[in-house]
């Protein structure tokens, strides 16, 4: 299992857009995929979910990845919320 | 005949065709049309987009509030029956933080199928340089095989527009 605890740096915290990058990564990996902030959790694989913890720019998201290519996964889900192409 | 085993079976053939409707009035455009690749290559799932001629956005089927943006620039409900969508009030317009929209429910809130959910001053927003088109998508696609979405006519807000 791999934990990974990040900033979010997009100026608009999570969206529609950042958010729906993490979650294609979330479904294209074989990793299950956890994401936590304000003690709420989602389900990296669900839209909703993932939008409705509300982050705001400057907040600490807590990644949880277990299973095959649990490392890469957290790495992408990072770059992916916070606007970095992948 | 077929019909009665279909429903004895209940398979799909039971079951009333779960509707989404329209939240806003104007045309309904296929989502492949839309001028976002994160609409339209239907990366949030499936869906029909409609460029509004009113900005009082309602809910297109009764659920639960799931999330309303800070920026109140887009909304999504959970639906009764388990749908999880999105309306998305034009493209970009998280980048106008909330200004020229109002929002008319909080997360969390039980809604019916027309409620208001924002308000919003289309003619600022598109002067502002943003296109309004809304897209309407149904995050949880896969759960829907049989999903129709109807575009290509003008509609007014509340006719059908996906049949899930």
């Amino acid at each position: 299992m791999v934990r990974r605890t990040f900033v979010l740096k997009d100026p608009e915290g999570l969206h529609a857009r950042n958010s729906a990058k993490a979650v294609m990564a979330c479904r294209d990996s074989k990793a299950s995929v956890t994401l936590e902030y304000g003690g709420e959790t989602a389900d990296g694989g669900n839209i909703l979910e993932v939008m409705s913890l509300r982050a705001r720019y400057g907040d600490e998201i807590r990644i949880t990845a277990e299973g095959e290519g649990e490392q890469e996964i957290t790495e992408e889900i990072e770059k992916a919320l916070n606007g970095i192409m992948i | 005949m077929f019909d009665s085993i279909k429903k004895l079976l209940g398979g799909q053939g039971s079951k009333a065709k779960k509707m989404i409707l329209a939240p806003v009035p104007g045309k309904a455009i296929p989502m492949s049309e839309v001028a976002d690749p994160t609409f339209s290559q239907e990366i949030l799932g499936k869906g029909v987009a409609i460029v509004p001629t009113s900005g009082t956005v309602v809910a297109p089927a009764s659920g639960k509030v799931a999330v309303m943006f800070e920026t109140k620039h887009a909304v999504s409900i959970k639906t009764d029956f388990g749908a999880e969508l999105i309306v998305h009030i034009g493209l970009d317009t998280v980048n106008l933080k909330g200004q020229y929209f109002r929002a008319c429910v909080s997360q969390g809130d039980m809604v019916k199928a027309g409620d208001v959910l924002v308000e919003v001053d289309l003619e600022q927003v598109k002067a502002a340089g943003y296109d309004v088109t809304t897209p309407v998508i149904i995050c949880n696609t896969p759960d829907y095989p049989d999903m129709v979405c109807k575009s290509g006519m003008e509609v007014k807000a509340l006719d059908p527009i996906i049949e899930l």
